[in-house]
């Protein structure tokens, strides 16, 4: 937008621009210290995310999805470091979060934000719309009190909201109205990078619509980056540029959006992919063609000491190397990473043509420390 | 696929909150053979979960059916005592919930629970053979080493594993009916693949004809054969599942089917959102409930002054019904 | 479990020393030096330090509590200075009076507070729920010793159906041989139904004015529980199988309602057994609440400290009781969360 003379396009479109690293998790891991699993309760450490390197970069939408349990939104606290990290490290901007004291990290929490899934819960009840905007702008102790509600003001008409409506409580709000205010809280200190954890997956079909352009459209004119947890594919596809799949606390595979979606090369974003509904004519033939999930989500408790996908993984279960070893990453094309032994052997045969999808399955994604599912055998 | 399993006429079930009436499903009739699958898709708050209820005669006060005959295997069930109800439930008619974490009760075992559904209709039988017909039942829903597990509670079982006991539950006595109330959405993208799997083969296997009540239209097209797109407490379009993906009729249908993110059209800018809410059920627009977000009637004095009554259309993939005053002029367009 | 019940136990263990603690500290830091009080206003210094000495008030502080606490533990809680008896003697014969007023009133609080909780939240029955809820509002704002005296107004001066504020018999009536001392129960053991008869009448005033407010509270959490509870979906889902909506509500609703309550019982039985010192006051009780009162006149600090030392024990060890019947009866608490496949 400083060229004017150029035609405008929407940020998250130009990859070119997307090519400074502005976040980057480096050996990323995450252990917490979980009570249960023998008849002693002994709390034994349990590791969320395992050695997670990944590279955002400024103006793109970095997608990270995976099904309940594979630590994406864990993983999203840690970048913020609104959780320390267990070993690793993460670079904003080129500065080590995990070096920083308190207060430089609060200084730079006003680049970084985050906008939650739920926005029932987030949003304080006794607090109006226009005090929940403003507050930030408190606690960073920006401009003066008046400055400060026409900037909260400002924001709240940017996400559609009047200054009547900035006057009411939570409770006289939609879900999907509570959503943008939790965006507008987000966007009022103007950040950089923005971390969306499953911001539309809570509302109804027709209101993501309306919220996902908002996104999209603030992006635009902000310039934002954004980092966009999702267990639902066919949104990620729409809205990321680049897609990471997490697994039980470990990068499958990484990729743009194009690549990951028709040529995905990881045996479990194959069977996550070709899982989706697509709401075409013939949904029954083509779920009945093509093959069936093995097994249920594991379990980061019983992580196996291999590739974690082992157990369920149409190519390579049962296979020595894949038990025994954990794989490493590999780059068989430019940009795109892969952790497995046998990438590309399994393609989404038939099952998927273009990627239409809609919002399938609602786990939480968060990886639950003492409350673990046992997987069927 | 000619024999009727379940013949619902002119329902409608209202909340009545003191101040204000809410109208939760208004008169909504349609019939369901034997081993069809209904896919009932509507957005929250359009009274499809009180379908379900009013069907099963499950709703609690201060709701309750005002009108309408539920005919079940030739018998109308509508004015039926709760006691008699009762026999008709689980037997003949069955249940499965949204959320698998809270559908079963946290402090019984699975075993208990499942034994209950039997017993329940067969009062007099042993203790032992109830037992092995539980067993068999977990086994029927893929659920391994069934025995010892039927001693287990809720929370020892995965999301998925108890999504199957409900719907192991809901098959105990080979009921006729089975509603499905959301049974995916609380799932992981490749559990959900699995339990619909399972509902195939197990509805396949009873002849069980099943509504399945969802607001995802990608399950509508893996699962059914025949939908209902629901607004605002009324069937607004009915049809064969591939008519609504290939010729969406009633103007909310087609906006619902574009506003699901499609990769294929990233380059038409914005998705294309429904403007505005739901109406309040309990302050109704006359005319059209739709009329004031419609792209197409949203202008028209008549959408908004008199209600469209179902038009029967014929399109590209079958026939359709659709409560639109442009129905017929729509599917022409539709229709290229 | 054997690491939760351990938990709660050490738990318990800690509770009970910041008790005695508290109770230790309060009263080395109260007006009034006890020697003094034991010896009277004319004793000499000379003769207030040798007592000082002579019951260990010279020592450091740790020797003290030291001394103190195992003596507590020893049952010896010392002399009452005001007649002389010793405390354990005072507190032992007190205590069935108490005890035996706080089992009569938990037991009608409860049953008062399950039935009508119930009636008011079984089916939708809007006029019930807001008669109760009402009622339990007036239990909540009204002082127990006012309603202690309305009682009294009514059903003894006005009615005459009830016996006054006499104690725990009439005036005539002679106590039931003794075993456990509580005399309902004594009188049935020795089969005199009269006397029986006579003692539940005098329960019944003292026994509601002591649990009005505990309804309230009661009354409103299980009104709230069951309300939530039989919003489940697996109250739906039993109704689905069949089941009839009392065998639903029976089966599902009321043990998940009932769960939370434990440790509200548990609290109001503590608070019951804790005795009541304005209630006992009124009924002319003649429980360890009374004892008390007249403690605090006197400034008994032997008798004080004692009662609050065993009310703190009771109250940790019923709630410790509490504790380990969830660990039994929840098998959410009792079996781990993962499973071993």
């Amino acid at each position: 937008m400083s060229e004017p003379s150029a035609p405008v396009e929407p940020i998250a479109r130009q990859p070119e621009r997307a090519s400074q690293p502005i976040l980057q998790a480096e050996g990323l891991s995450k252990v917490f210290e979980v009570r249960g699993g023998d008849r002693f309760g002994r709390k034994h450490p349990v590791t969320v995310l395992d050695d997670i390197s990944l590279t955002v970069r400024r103006g793109e939408s970095f997608g990270l999805v995976g099904e309940s349990g594979c630590g994406k939104s864990t993983l999203a606290r840690c970048l913020l470091r609104l959780l320390e990290l267990s070993a690793g490290r993460v670079l904003f901007d080129g500065v080590d979060l995990t070096t920083l004291d308190r207060d430089e990290l609060r200084a730079l929490r006003r680049r970084m934000q985050f906008v939650f899934q739920d926005p029932f819960a987030s949003l304080d009840p006794r607090m109006t719309a226009g005090a929940i905007v403003e507050e930030p702008l408190e606690i960073h102790e920006l401009g003066d009190q008046r400055e400060r509600r026409q900037a909260a003001l400002e924001m709240l008409a940017d996400v559609g909201l009047t200054a009547e409506q900035a006057r009411r409580r939570p409770h006289a709000f939609s879900g999907g109205q509570r959503q943008r205010i939790g965006i507008a809280r987000a966007f009022v200190l103007r950040p950089e990078v923005v971390i969306l954890d499953e911001p539309i997956s809570a509302l109804d079909v027709s209101v993501q619509a309306q919220v996902l352009n908002l996104l999209a459209k603030l992006q635009e004119q902000l310039g934002l980056t954004y980092v966009f947890i999702s267990h639902d594919l066919a949104v990620a596809e729409y809205f990321c540029d680049r897609v990471a799949v997490l697994y039980l606390g470990q990068v499958m595979e990484v990729a743009d959006r194009s690549a990951l979606f028709s040529d995905p090369l990881h045996p479990y974003s194959v069977s996550l992919l070709s899982a989706v509904p697509v709401p075409l004519a013939g949904g029954r033939a083509r779920r009945t063609e093509r093959p069936q999930p093995i097994g249920e989500v594991g379990s980061v408790i019983e992580r196996p000491p291999g590739c974690p996908f082992e157990p369920r993984c149409p190519v390579g279960r049962g296979r020595d190397i894949c038990r025994a070893e954990r794989p490493p990453i590999t780059e068989p094309a430019a940009g795109h990473q892969v952790a497995c032994h046998f990438p590309g052997e399994v393609s989404v045969h038939g099952a998927r043509r273009n990627g239409a999808g809609t919002n399938a399955g609602d786990g939480d994604g968060t990886a639950h420390p003492g409350h673990t599912e046992t997987a069927a055998q | 696929m000619d024999e009727l399993a379940l013949s619902v006429r002119n329902l409608s079930t209202v909340y009545d909150t003191g101040g204000s009436v809410v109208h939760a499903v208004r008169d909504v009739s349609f019939d369901l053979r034997r081993t069809e699958r209904l896919g009932v898709v509507g957005e929250s708050g359009s009274g499809k979960s009180a379908l379900a209820l009013s069907i099963l005669g499950l709703i609690e006060p201060p709701g309750r059916v005002v009108e309408g005959e539920i005919v079940l295997g030739g018998r109308d069930i509508s004015k039926l005592s709760d006691r008699q109800l009762g026999a008709v439930r689980g037997k003949e008619i069955a249940l499965v919930l949204q959320d698998p974490s809270s559908a079963l009760d946290p402090v019984k075992t699975i075993g208990s629970q499942i034994v209950e559904a039997l017993t329940v209709h067969e009062p007099d039988l042993r203790r032992a053979a109830v037992r092995r017909r539980a067993a068999e039942l977990l086994r029927e829903v893929d659920i391994s080493q069934a025995e010892r597990r039927l001693d287990d509670y809720p929370h020892q079982y995965s999301g998925g594993m108890r999504q199957r006991v409900a719907i192991a539950i809901a098959i105990a006595n080979n009921p006729r009916v089975l509603i499905a109330d959301e049974p995916t959405t609380a799932l992981d993208v490749t559990t959900q693949a699995q339990v619909l799997a399972l509902l195939d083969r197990l509805v396949d296997e009873h002849r069980t004809a099943v509504i399945l009540i969802t607001h995802n239209l990608g399950i509508v097209s893996d699962f059914c054969d025949s939908v209902a797109v629901m607004y605002a407490g009324r069937f607004v379009e009915t049809s064969g599942v591939d008519h609504i993906f290939v010729a969406p009729t009633h103007p909310y249908s087609e906006a619902l089917l574009k506003c699901v993110p499609n990769p294929e059209r990233l380059a038409e800018g914005p998705l294309p959102a429904i403007s505005g809410f739901p109406p309040d059920l309990s302050q109704l627009p006359s005319g059209c409930s739709f009329a004031p977000r419609c792209p197409v009637g949203r202008d028209l004095p008549q959408c908004h002054e008199q209600a469209p009554v179902p038009h029967r259309v014929s399109g590209p993939a079958g026939e359709a019904s659709v409560e639109c005053h442009f129905a017929e002029q729509r599917i022409r367009e539709v229709a290229v | 479990m054997g690491r939760v019940i351990a938990m709660r136990v050490l738990g318990s263990v800690g509770a009970v020393f910041g008790a005695t603690v508290l109770a230790f500290m309060i009263m080395r830091v109260l007006p009034g030096n006890p020697a003094r009080l034991i010896l009277g206003p004319l004793a000499t210094s000379q003769a207030v330090t040798a007592l000082n000495h002579h019951i260990g008030l010279d020592q450091p502080l740790y020797t003290q509590y030291w001394r103190y606490i195992s003596d507590f533990f020893q049952g010896n809680w010392g002399y009452s200075y005001s007649d002389g008896a010793s405390v354990r003697k005072l507190i032992g014969e007190r205590a069935p009076a108490t005890i035996e007023l706080a089992l009569f009133s938990f037991v009608i609080t409860m049953l008062a507070a399950v039935g009508l909780a119930l009636l008011s939240t079984y089916r939708h029955r809007p006029i019930t729920d807001r008669i109760v809820r009402g009622a339990s509002y007036l239990g909540f704002g009204t002082p127990p010793f006012f309603l202690a005296l309305l009682l009294l107004i009514v059903f003894f001066s006005t009615l005459h159906i009830l016996p006054g504020p006499e104690g725990r018999l009439g005036v005539q009536a002679a106590a039931p041989a003794a075993v456990t001392r509580m005399y309902t129960i004594d009188a049935l053991l020795a089969g005199e139904l009269g006397t029986f008869w006579e003692a539940l009448k005098h329960l019944i005033l003292p026994g509601l004015a002591l649990g009005i407010s505990s309804f309230s509270f009661l009354v409103r959490l299980l009104r709230a529980n069951l309300l939530e509870v039989s919003r489940e979906p697996f109250i739906t889902v039993a109704r689905g199988k069949g089941l009839r909506r009392w065998t639903a509500f029976r089966r599902h609703a009321l043990p998940n309602a009932f769960l939370p309550t434990l440790t509200a019982g548990g609290l109001v039985l503590g608070e019951f057994l804790a005795g009541s010192v304005l209630i006992e006051r009124v009924f002319n009780w003649p429980g360890v609440g009374s004892l008390v009162f007249d403690a605090i006149v006197k400034q008994d600090y032997a008798i004080v400290q004692t009662f609050i030392l065993l009310s703190a024990v009771m109250f940790v060890l019923v709630n410790l009781a509490v504790d380990l019947l969830y660990a039994v009866i929840d098998p959410r608490v009792r079996i781990p969360t993962v499973a071993t496949a």
